[in-house]
């Protein structure tokens, strides 16, 4: 089931390290690249159906295109691997892996939207894999890869790495901006959209590690040859984390549209210690859970998920056994949400705390039917669009099965 | 002589000025849509979600009116159960963590968090878990005194200290219900106009 | 979360070394507006000295030139800057759901029963400190430790016990 795109170098020994990973390929699309147009690369970009990896799955190409003509500013990209939402482990691995396939895929994306300034906003917990990014940037800047001329063409590229320190909600494409500009990570109003006002009041684009890192590939064998996997309306490869109680726990690389429980059982192992399944979170923490009834019928792409009504998020998928106590594991979540609330909005930051501790009550069994009532609607008001973003909308799939 | 449009606020028709925002230009014909961190001095900012309102056919149908201009032929929802809804959850997200000790705050009788309490909501309290407890007579310097806990962090006063006297003394610390306003250490309010803080509160946050 | 804005005042001065200061002169031109320097030079300050006091905070204020108390809100809101001092040995502990899912209590029992620190505490002489964290990144390889910034993954009880005897 496996396929090797994103991660064919990843099984190759340092090719972290510039020499190594040009001997495997890498910068290879660059002469490809600068002999097409811009708008050629937007649009082979297009076809190829690239959907956004970060969990929203918004095509790639679309984005670009709501930049702005003519607007006398300097255009930004923002590179997110904050990937801070729990079960989700993927761009880590390009990081560390194969850096240089996501900095080739940075020129691409630079290229085709006129930008020459971009940041890589990286969680501050990735402590060690910052280090290997930064070696590999400036590996790529002493090779002319970067720099004032990249690859000897007349294109100015500079990529600076910006460390976060511990904030979920930076992962939040506007909240990221206003971390970089050197503010607390709080979700702007939007519009207008950072394709339009983003990063310094200047048209930005955001896009996830693995969207970028999916260029290369794109660009050296067409659209085409990306459309040869997954579905239709899903098209391409994912990394996707398996996590939880399987036995073979990992990163693994498959086209979408697979059915979810076979990749658990022949890619995953199965549940681990012959247990019964209880249930899955197919896409990240935020993601609605799905039972064993839903999951039956559920395959790993953005469509059936909706269909589910959950969602395909990151790809993070987590597998619950029979064991689990689903209001302890409720209490595990509301804990991460409400200690990542930014706190600007009234609703997140005053409501998640209350939750936390009417779901200690239950736990220490002084809880009353008033109050697994009140949780409940207030996990439903959290899906309310009363606040400025989606991301404390999201927790409530635990809660709900625990009705 | 400014350009007036017309729209329809629950139905009704009202003529007013042209891309002021609804909060402004429905307060100019007499009708209220209740906020806390918006003041016309200080500009939007979003926070504090009191001034939802619903616009039909509206993309998106629930907007911050605070942030949303007036236009021609908008038909504004303020009266229906949903955005009712709204304004009772809000405020009693704003009401668990708050002392109500009314009796003894010196903004009582001119106090927003109280009047839309009694216009909007009149809900019991169903909090039945510890509040959070923060910070009290906060010596802020310039005879203002700050209570954490009155506070509804809707950042009024901050914004004030960084957009008009250019002081920035004042910050919104921490996140989640632990974020609280603050100042630096050593470095209390010094300027000329620090009192208006006290001015501008919606609440009984900031007191002489 | 809990208050984080309660600063410990040192009493001495802080300043750049040598060293910070010409990371912080580098980093500076990569950013059109100064403010953008406030967390890299939280970074830098905290790995020059473990961890961030208020003179720290009011230094780096003055040298980006912007308001203290804004620094001061970014110090606290981001969590993984340390306010108070950490131990020689800094153990976070992943305590989120894949982590929470294979067995992360273990862990923080053991380091509360035989080095006596429960989270957020540091131990007698100072040779370790707990915090338990918000998930890591390594939910595949879980449950995961993170000591000094390095990793630890698929960690137990006995595991924990093999590092923390390597370690000087």
């Amino acid at each position: 089931m496996e396929v090797k795109i994103l991660s064919e170098k990843f099984a190759i020994r340092d090719a972290h390290l510039l020499e190594v990973a040009k001997k495997h390929g890498a910068y290879q699309t660059l002469d490809k690249l600068f002999a097409m147009e811009s708008s050629e690369v937007i649009e082979e970009v297009k076809n190829s159906g690239l959907r956004g990896r970060g969990g929203a799955g918004f095509p790639a190409g679309v984005k670009w295109s709501f930049l702005p003509k003519d607007h006398g500013k300097p255009v930004y990209l923002a590179v997110n691997s904050d990937e801070s939402e729990p079960a989700t482990f993927k761009d880590r691995f390009i990081l560390v892996r194969d850096p240089h396939m996501l900095l080739e895929g940075i020129i691409i994306c630079c290229y085709a939207i006129g930008c020459h300034d971009c940041y890589i906003y990286i969680r501050g917990e990735y402590t060690t894999q910052v280090k290997i990014l930064q070696a590999a940037i400036d590996e790529a800047y002493e090779a002319g890869y970067l720099g004032e001329k990249v690859a000897g063409r007349d294109f100015r590229l500079d990529v600076t790495v910006h460390r976060g320190a511990g904030a979920y909600i930076c992962g939040e494409e506007t909240a990221l901006l206003e971390s970089i500009e050197g503010k607390k990570g709080q979700p702007r109003s939007k519009p207008p959209f950072p394709a339009v006002v983003g990063l310094y009041d200047s048209p930005t684009i955001i896009n996830n590690v693995q969207s970028i890192a999916s260029l290369p590939f794109i660009i050296e064998k067409g659209a085409e040859a990306y459309r040869a996997y997954g579905t239709e309306k899903s098209p391409g490869t994912h990394l996707f984390g398996i996590s939880g109680h399987v036995e073979k726990p990992g990163l693994y690389e498959l086209p979408l549209g697979l059915p979810l429980l076979e990749v658990i059982e022949k890619v995953a192992g199965g549940v681990w210690k012959g247990r019964a399944l209880k249930g899955i979170i197919p896409g990240g923490s935020s993601t609605p859970v799905l039972t064993v009834e839903e999951a039956k019928t559920v395959t790993l792409d953005y469509e059936s998920m909706a269909e589910h009504k959950t969602m395909f998020g990151s790809g993070g998928i987590v597998v619950l056994d029979e064991t689990v106590d689903m209001v302890k594991l409720v209490e595990n979540l509301i804990y991460f949400y409400h200690h990542e609330s930014c706190g600007q909005c009234t609703p997140c930051r005053e409501g998640l705390g209350w939750m936390l501790k009417i779901v200690k009550k239950l736990l220490a069994g002084d809880g009353t039917k008033e109050d697994i009532d009140l949780l409940v609607e207030l996990c439903d008001k959290h899906r309310n669009e009363d606040r400025l973003c989606s991301f404390s909308c999201l927790y409530d799939a635990g809660a709900q099965l625990s009705e | 002589m400014a350009e007036m449009v017309k729209l329809f606020v629950n139905g009704q028709e009202v003529e007013v000025e042209s891309g002021k925002n609804l909060i402004d230009a429905l307060a100019a014909v007499g009708i209220e849509i209740p906020h806390f961190c918006y003041h016309p001095a200080l500009g939007a900012d979003g926070n504090c979600r009191m001034c939802l309102v619903g616009i039909e056919g509206g993309r998106p149908p629930l907007v911050p009116a605070c942030k949303t201009p007036a236009l021609q032929g908008m038909k504004v929802q303020l009266d229906t159960d949903y955005i009712k809804k709204i304004q009772r959850d809000i405020l009693e997200f704003e009401l668990i963590n708050h002392p109500v000790d009314c009796p003894i705050c010196d903004q009582a009788g001119e106090c927003d968090l109280q009047d839309y309490y009694m216009t909007y909501s009149l809900e019991d309290s169903r909090m039945s878990v510890p509040q959070v407890s923060k910070a009290k007579k906060l010596d802020f310097g310039c005879g203002v005194v700050h209570d954490q806990e009155r506070c509804v962090l809707c950042g009024r006063c901050v914004r004030f200290t960084r957009q008009i006297t250019g002081t920035g003394e004042l910050g919104i610390v921490n996140r989640t219900d632990a974020a609280r306003v603050a100042i630096f250490p050593g470095r209390p309010l010094d300027n000329r106009y620090a009192l208006n803080i006290v001015d501008i509160c919606p609440v009984g946050g900031n007191d002489q | 979360m809990s208050d984080r804005s309660q600063l410990i005042i040192t009493g001495k001065p802080f300043s750049f070394d040598r060293e910070r200061d010409a990371e912080f002169e580098r980093l500076v031109k990569r950013y059109p507006l100064r403010e953008s320097m406030i967390m890299p030079a939280l970074w830098l300050a905290q790995d020059q000295e473990g961890w961030i006091s208020a003179e720290a905070i009011e230094y780096i204020a003055d040298r980006i030139g912007t308001y203290a108390a804004k620094v001061f809100e970014l110090a606290t809101f981001y969590t993984m800057y340390q306010l108070k001092p950490v131990g020689k040995y800094h153990i976070c502990v992943c305590r989120t759901l894949s982590c929470w899912l294979r067995d992360k209590q273990d862990i923080v029992d053991y380091l509360l029963e035989e080095i006596g620190i429960a989270p957020g505490q540091v131990s007698e002489g100072g040779r370790f400190s707990l915090e338990e964290v918000e998930c890591l990144g390594h939910c595949g390889t879980a449950p995961v430790v993170q000591i000094n910034g390095e990793f630890y993954e698929e960690m137990s009880v006995e595991k924990l016990k093999t590092v923390l005897a390597g370690l000087e």
